[in-house]
């Protein structure tokens, strides 16, 4: 698992974009850096286009029955597509499906199964946005309560988070990945028998909770640094001196400065986390059948990829779509966080 | 024979007993007329020749020369003919190692002939004993004579739990004093179950009779190895050949190449050829790209030939113009819907085998109209005594392993058996979970059968878990258990009924179809048993139509296929439908 990157924040090659003077009014105005961010990202138009297409993934999950129900009546099934129902007198005896893409089937049906491909793509798109945001925060609020913590109280707090940061960070990520999913499904069994339904809902969480455990040191380690320096700051000082509560100097007075490198790197999060989904059910360790997954279509469907590509393309092209848009917005997320760059 | 390719079934390791069928013929028709008969099924796979003479007869057209390349997909583990009991080494052994008896096809029929024998054994009175004597001037490839003592001695070595540990079990169960016996070197130094009374004779002991005795002593673990050139272990790496190849180069796990062998006498040989200069057979490739290269046929890929059931995605090419480079026909294996007759009562069962979903299930698992043939009987129809019936679940619901269910009419029958919405019949089965393939098929099944009025539990385990937990009879399932097939060692329907449906398996902690103990139908087999062997055959028919009509312990579903891809100039390819593999003896190689 790629660290939600520790993120530079001195990057220095904007000064050819120096020469545009408006935007100098920002720093001038006196607004907390959020405010200026917020104003630089919306007049950012990769931004804009980053945020509409992970808009409209977002529509396609949460409305994905909705769409789906859209589709016309099959005429040979006489029923309405669903994810999950198979259709095999749509294939053929070798497996190929005898209709095409059609106002019953978007995007055709499935080799083999006869499963409306539109809706499985549809469906798909859910568990790969809930998995890489829910992941991204529970990262996030871990890494950043444990960079807090290691980072102001110094001494062995921190020598111990620091320990257990490099642990983890020294664990050959994917394999121990491969090896741990089948051994915490089977704790979670405990020894009963699991449904393919059952299995499938104990792997999304197991995945989640896989990627948050593995996903916060990067994030800790730049809390904590930046925390340290912070720490030695007059305002803080000067609080302590005064007697604020220890809670209260780092929610109130550190973690505000800190905003946004923790936006920048969970933002940069969701599409590794994402993409790390897609990779563990293409591999076979992340969701199972009955679940429809962009990683696990993928899977199936490069096999037949010379005879059948439709099957093929719309799961690569939303996966590549939604993960470029989302590591894009990341980068001007970042750049407008960025005091040196003055875009 | 265990099964070597990708298809899961719960194969051999059965009981077999008496039974040759057909009746043999002593004509020297010449063999080998071209592999083009396709899907048709051939009777009579049993035909025994006890007079046939070597030379073999020249194929009209054949030319000597080439090396036939034949990659494909699974690896040998080893090449110790005492240990190897698999469909993919048995081809390898049958070029360069030469036991008692062989088989060659006459006419697209399999015939089991004397091969380092004279004949196919002198039974005694009392069926106890069996004598065959050695053929004059059979050599080794380094030129030293083949002895009878040799053959005892393999005999004896497919005892050793090390050396022989994938071995058949018939010898222990037949041969006398056979169940304890360790092999030469752990055991009783004085056993006499296999003995040479000089060096041209050979005298099995039985411990009860075994009237297939001839086509058991065709396998490789019935190749002679001379006692004092046995390397154990190492006896693999060059195991001496008596066939017309022998082994020039091999790398265990990769490849394997085969050279002519200059002791070999044609004149002693009545099924083999040897056409080609040599074979090299490469293991563990990757199907598809064999297949699709062997199918453009450029350079070695022209004379090169691959078994593994034919990618579906290769299926527009060998159904066009790739034709004349495929050819596919029956395998050994014919594959059940396995329930538990002691938790399924019969209307039920019945009202499975009607809402049973074949066709979906198959397309499901990828099965191509190429990899298996759908069956309405147990027996399949290359074994003599076939009976070819159509059984009914329900009137008008045929069970032949074909259509899709009829859901309506499974919902009626569960109904009169008392089972309706409010308290369905649940069926409990076992799938594999860590395979995607396994994963699709159970998605089809379960849908089909709970759209059909039962109530699904469908147990995921990974696939060395399922194997066991369906081979327990105590499991919880109630259908799917073990075997899922069976592959019969002999074409002989007692290689497949009775250590399927009788009650031995069981008692001895196995699964079998039905998991079912019934003394009728141990009466039957007996009965069967003590009938001469001409009569057997057509009783055995009967006994499967009698067994799916009034007990139905298991669904009939196919008969699964041997597929062969092969180059251009790859020529006279048929497929032996006794082990669903082509016979490469036959194969000859155009310049």
């Amino acid at each position: 698992m790629p660290e939600p990157s520790a993120v530079t924040l001195t990057e220095e090659s904007d000064e050819r974009a120096s020469t545009t003077a408006p935007e100098h009014q920002d720093v001038r105005t006196g607004r907390s850096p959020g405010q200026v961010a917020w104003a630089r990202l919306k007049r950012d138009k990769v931004a804009i286009i980053c945020s509409v297409i992970i808009l409209f993934f977002i529509v396609v999950a949460i409305f994905a029955p909705l769409l789906v129900s859209l589709e016309a009546i099959d005429p040979i099934t006489k029923a309405k597509a669903d994810p999950g129902t198979v259709h095999t007198e749509l294939v053929d005896f070798n497996g190929l499906p005898t209709v095409g893409a059609s106002s019953a089937h978007w995007l055709g049906v499935e080799p083999r199964l006869g499963r409306d491909l539109f809706a499985r793509w549809a469906y798909g798109a859910r568990p790969s946005l809930i998995i890489g945001f829910v992941a991204a925060f529970a990262s996030t609020v871990l890494g950043v309560v444990l960079g807090l913590v290691a980072g102001y109280l110094g001494g062995v707090a921190d020598k111990i988070i620091s320990w257990v940061i490099d642990f983890f960070l020294s664990l050959p990520i994917l394999l121990l990945v491969l090896a741990i999913i089948p051994i915490m499904q089977k704790r979670l069994a405990a020894g009963g028998d699991l449904t393919p339904e059952e299995t499938s809902t104990i792997r999304f969480w197991v995945l989640i909770v896989i990627l948050v455990v593995f996903g916060w040191m990067g994030l800790a380690r730049l809390v904590r640094g930046e925390v340290k320096s912070l720490r030695e700051r007059e305002f803080v000082q000067a609080a302590r001196a005064i007697g604020v509560p220890t809670r209260s100097i780092l929610f109130r007075e550190i973690l505000p400065n800190l905003v946004g490198p923790i936006i920048v790197s969970a933002s940069i999060a969701v599409p590794a986390y994402i993409t790390y989904e897609a990779t563990l059910s293409y591999l076979g360790a992340g969701l199972v059948e009955p679940t429809a997954s962009w990683g696990r279509t993928i899977a199936d469907a490069q096999n037949l990829f010379a005879t059948y590509p439709l099957w093929l393309w719309p799961s690569v092209i939303g996966l590549s779509l939604l993960v470029l848009a989302l590591s894009l917005l990341g980068d001007s997320i970042r750049d407008a966080f960025d005091p040196t760059s003055r875009r | 024979m265990r099964w070597t390719k990708v298809l899961t079934v719960g194969a051999a390791a059965s009981l077999g007993f008496v039974a040759a069928c057909g009746a043999p013929s002593a004509t020297n028709t010449p063999s080998g007329t071209g592999g083009a008969n396709g899907g048709k099924v051939d009777q009579a796979g049993a035909a025994l020749d006890p007079n046939a003479k070597g030379p073999a007869p020249e194929i009209p057209g054949a030319k000597k020369g080439g090396i036939l390349t034949v990659p494909y997909a699974s690896t040998p583990a080893n090449m110790d003919p005492s240990d190897q009991f698999y469909q993919d080494t048995a081809v390898i052994f049958s070029l360069t190692n030469r036991a008692l008896t062989t088989y060659v096809s006459r006419d697209g029929k399999q015939v089991l002939v004397p091969d380092l024998a004279t004949d196919l054994g002198k039974q005694s009175e009392d069926g106890l004993t069996w004598t065959f004597t050695l053929k004059d001037g059979i050599k080794y490839e380094d030129g030293s004579p083949v002895k009878a003592q040799d053959i005892v001695f393999a005999a004896k070595r497919s005892f050793d739990p090390d050396l022989a540990a994938n071995g058949p079990t018939y010898q222990r169960e037949f041969f006398k004093g056979g169940a304890d016996y360790q092999g030469p070197y752990k055991g009783d130094k004085n056993w006499k179950g296999v003995e040479a009374t000089n060096d041209k004779t050979i005298v099995f002991h039985l411990e009860k009779r075994f009237e297939t005795l001839p086509y058991f002593v065709s396998f490789n673990q019935f190749t002679p190895i001379p006692e004092a050139k046995d390397k154990k272990a190492d006896y693999q790496l060059h195991p001496l050949a008596t066939g017309p190849y022998m082994f020039d180069k091999y790398t265990p796990g990769t490849e394997l190449v085969l050279k002519r062998n200059p002791n070999w006498d044609p004149a002693t040989d009545a099924a083999r050829h040897n056409y080609p200069d040599g074979f090299h057979f490469k293991w563990g490739v990757d199907t598809i790209k064999t297949q699709t290269a062997i199918l453009a046929s450029n350079g070695d890929d022209a004379t090169s030939l691959n078994w593994d059931p034919i990618d579906s995605s290769l299926i527009p090419q060998i159904e066009g113009d790739k034709k004349a480079q495929f050819e596919e026909g029956p395998s050994s294996c014919v594959l059940m819907v396995n329930l538990d007759a002691r938790k399924i009562p019969l209307p039920v069962r019945k009202a499975i085998a009607v809402a049973y979903p074949f066709d979906s299930i198959h397309k499901a698992g990828g099965e191509t109209t190429h990899s298996f043939s759908p069956a309405s009987t147990i027996i399949p129809p290359q074994i003599a005594g076939h009976l070819d019936y159509t059984a009914e679940a329900a009137p008008g619901f045929k069970m032949n392993g074909q259509g899709d269910g009829n859901a309506e009419e499974s919902k009626k029958m569960l109904a009169a058996a008392g089972y309706g919405p409010d308290k369905p019949f649940e069926l409990i089965y076992y799938y594999t979970n860590d395979d995607d393939i396994a994963q699709k098929v159970n998605q089809v099944r379960k849908q089909k059968l709970e759209a059909a009025g039962f109530k699904v539990q469908d147990i995921g385990v990974p696939a060395a878990e399922r194997r066991k937990l369906v081979g327990d009879p105590k499991g919880k399932y109630n259908m799917l258990q073990s075997p899922r097939g069976w592959c019969f060692d002999w074409p002989s329907a007692d290689s497949i009924i009775p250590p399927t449906f009788g009650t031995i398996a069981l008692s001895q902690g196995g699964t079998t179809f039905g998991n079912f103990s019934d003394a009728k139908i141990d009466a039957e087999i007996k009965r069967i048993q003590q009938l001469s062997i001409t009569e057997q055959g057509p009783e055995w028919g009967k006994m499967d139509k009698w067994l799916t009509e009034n007990y139905l312990l298991a669904i009939p579903d196919n008969n699964d296929k041997g597929n062969s891809v092969f180059g251009t100039k790859v020529k006279n390819v048929h497929n032996n439908p006794n082990k669903g593999m082509p016979d490469l003896t036959d194969v000859w190689l155009d310049s």
